[in-house]
């Protein structure tokens, strides 16, 4: 049930549902948020009242990450399509698995060191190979695979470094999965793309990995200032959102002006509204908003250093994006190196040879592990847009996901 | 206050009321659908806040029973009566009509409207030439989304056949034929409940409109997803009925 809604909340606001019961870990919500140097980061990921009415499971999700060397902020978020009976595994696996590989490669050069159709490949090709195994059907094509498990999937990448300037954030997306700025006059600005604008007859159709996008990926740049927020959402937010000027587009502007408590934040995520019904996911991040200033006093017996949190060196002018890219780069601020950005890189296996993807992204302790230097792409960037990349490492389904594979119909869809 | 993002799933219900639909209880049956329809749209929020309900009926020619509504707020539901002949091509006529007349309200008010979906009941095979019906049925659902030519807002069409009805004739009518929104066509044995196989069909359309679909780059762009062969595995296994779908 929802607690906050925008104009007709319609009948299913009241929908009590049901819990979904996968016997896997998939829970109507999930929620994350705290600061990183100057951004404060809202995130949450809530079942619509669609797969609460069937006691099937939230498609949506999201996945946030910093490169090694600190530079950038990572957000991935994915809506898994509904016609995938295993597309809540699609979801998962692209965001934890887009935002390490994302990360990974921003640490290694900065922007012009992602390339995106490889990203897009790589992803396609773990998802194909996760669909086989969850299938038992090693000779599902990209097609095929996508009648398994298929997903959208919207990157967003954020400097870190404090700056009076604007910066420039890099967004991509595949399919309807969209990224937002809301502006310092309160208005929203869609970057990538209303869905359905000018269309007699509205469709929820979109484009899904596995299958690859028609042409080559197009990343798009923005200059995001202080005082403004970068979202990432679901299109079970993104439509209500529209042209961003309707009754939901002024309410959520309202509310989105300064970062809200993580609890306000899901709630007013998980808004009321008729006809909307999807699973809804937001990630928004806020650069430099008003803070409260929580430093404690010097006089106080300060915790041991290694509890403190450390924030990573902020961007140097070497690490700075290069030109073609960054329109209004920002002269970081210089700072003092933390120790880890010292610590050279660790040269053993490639990330996603070892660990499972759900392994905790950021550990508890202030020392980073050393970045691990992603594979070496061998073959260029292919001018017709991504491939499947070969040889793209399967996901491992971690121990509370069994890997079975539930036929449409079974229950579990 | 706007509306523009709330959607919107039209859905008729064009039913054949020749004289032949009074023997076997057929006419009965059609007459308990629309109180079964709305108290499963009552029963569930979720559907019932997307599905506006509209009901035509035909037989020499084609009347308005009910246009678009929210039919759970409808008190007192319409009854149909029998009278006179068959023909196909004044149902597609009507049936196109009402699409433009419901479209125009529903966008005046603000409305995002999803692809219609028509239901096409009948126990016969038409009464009216082949031409005529072949005809209407061209105007009805032949759109070409490259050139604009021909209805925009053509309707997804799932025939019903009840009783003797020319399976032949009623499987033509699908639309689309192919593709992932290609539609089934369903046959009842007399004494089948269509109300049934209506509310089942609702869901599973509504399903597909409000979750996330998925688009095929390479495909005609099916935006009822996998709704097809859902609907197809669902209906199948309702009793009493056969479906095709190629």
């Amino acid at each position: 049930m929802s607690t906050i809604s925008f104009g007709d909340a319609g009948g299913a606001a009241a929908v009590e549902g049901m819990p979904s019961m996968l016997g896997s870990q998939q829970p109507d919500t999930v929620m994350d948020g705290g600061e990183y140097g100057p951004l404060t980061i809202r995130g949450a990921s809530v079942r619509g009242a669609s797969h609460r009415y069937e006691g099937s499971p939230r498609q949506d999700d999201f996945c946030m990450a910093v490169s090694p060397d600190g530079h950038w902020f990572v957000v991935v978020v994915a809506d898994g399509v509904s016609s995938g009976p295993r597309s809540h595994i699609a979801s998962r696996l692209v965001v934890r698995s887009g935002a390490r590989m994302v990360a990974d490669l921003l640490g290694s050069g900065g922007l012009d060191a992602v390339p995106w159709d490889e990203v897009v490949g790589r992803l396609a090709g773990q998802l194909l190979l996760q669909a086989r195994k969850d299938a038992g059907d090693e000779s599902l094509d990209a097609r095929g695979a996508a009648r398994v498990m298929a997903t959208t999937m919207a990157i967003a990448i954020v400097p870190t470094a404090p700056s009076d300037m604007p910066r420039p954030c890099l967004v991509m997306a595949v399919g309807d999965t969209s990224v937002w700025v809301r502006r310092g006059n309160g208005f929203w600005e869609n970057l990538t793309g209303v869905k359905n604008e000018g269309e007699a007859v509205s469709s929820s159709a979109t484009l899904a990995l596995p299958l690859l996008p028609p042409n080559p990926v197009a990343p798009v740049l923005t200059s995001v200032a202080s005082g403004e927020a970068l979202f990432v959402l679901t299109d079970g937010v993104g439509d209500a959102l529209g042209n961003g000027q309707g009754e939901v587009g002024k309410a959520l502007s309202a509310m989105w002006a300064t970062p809200p408590s993580r609890h306000e934040f899901t709630s007013q995520v998980d808004f009321a509204r008729r006809s909307h019904t999807d699973d809804r996911t937001a990630v928004g991040i806020w650069i430099d908003p008003p803070r409260v200033d929580t430093t404690p006093p010097a006089s106080t017996s300060a915790p041991a250093a290694s509890a403190l949190p450390t924030y990573p060196a902020p961007p140097t002018s070497a690490a700075k994006p290069s030109a073609p890219l960054t329109p209004s780069a920002p002269a970081p601020p210089d700072a003092p190196a933390p120790p880890d950005a010292s610590v050279p890189p660790d040269a053993s296996a490639p990330p996603d040879a070892s660990a499972p993807p759900d392994a905790p992204a950021q550990p508890a302790s202030p020392v980073k592990p050393a970045p691990a230097p992603r594979p070496v792409a061998p073959d260029p960037i292919p001018a017709t847009g991504p491939s499947i990349v070969p040889g793209a490492q399967p996901w491992e389904p971690t121990p509370w996901e069994p890997p079975a594979w539930n036929p449409p119909g079974s229950g579990n869809v | 206050m706007s509306n523009d993002d709330i959607q919107i799933l039209p859905f008729y219900l064009v039913a054949d009321v020749s004289y032949s639909m009074q023997q076997d209880g057929k006419l009965d049956t059609l007459n308990q659908l629309l109180p079964q329809l709305r108290d499963e749209l009552v029963r569930n929020p979720v559907v019932g806040d997307m599905v506006r309900f509209g009901l035509l009926d035909f037989s020499d020619e084609a009347t308005v029973v009910l246009p678009l509504t929210d039919i759970r707020s409808v008190e007192v539901l319409p009854t149909l009566a029998v009278r006179g002949g068959t023909s196909f091509a004044q149902a597609f006529h009507a049936l196109r009509q009402q699409i433009e007349v419901d479209y125009s309200q529903l966008r005046a008010d603000g409305f995002s409207i999803k692809r219609t979906t028509a239901v096409f009941l009948s126990d016969g095979a038409p009464t009216d030439e082949e031409m005529d019906w072949r005809q209407a049925y061209a105007a009805l659902t032949d759109f070409d989304k490259e050139s604009g030519a021909g209805f925009r807002l053509f309707p997804n069409v799932i025939p019903i056949g009840v009783g003797d009805c020319d399976r032949a004739i009623l499987s033509e009518l699908r639309h689309r034929k192919s593709g992932d929104a290609a539609m089934p066509a369903m046959f009842m044995a007399d004494g089948g409940n269509p109300a049934k196989a209506i509310a089942e069909l609702i869901p599973l359309l509504i399903r597909s409109i409000v979750n996330s679909s998925l688009a095929h780059v390479d495909g005609d762009g099916g935006d009822q997803g996998a709704a097809a062969k859902a609907m197809a595995t669902t209906l199948a296994s309702a009793d009493g009925f056969d479906v095709e779908l190629d």
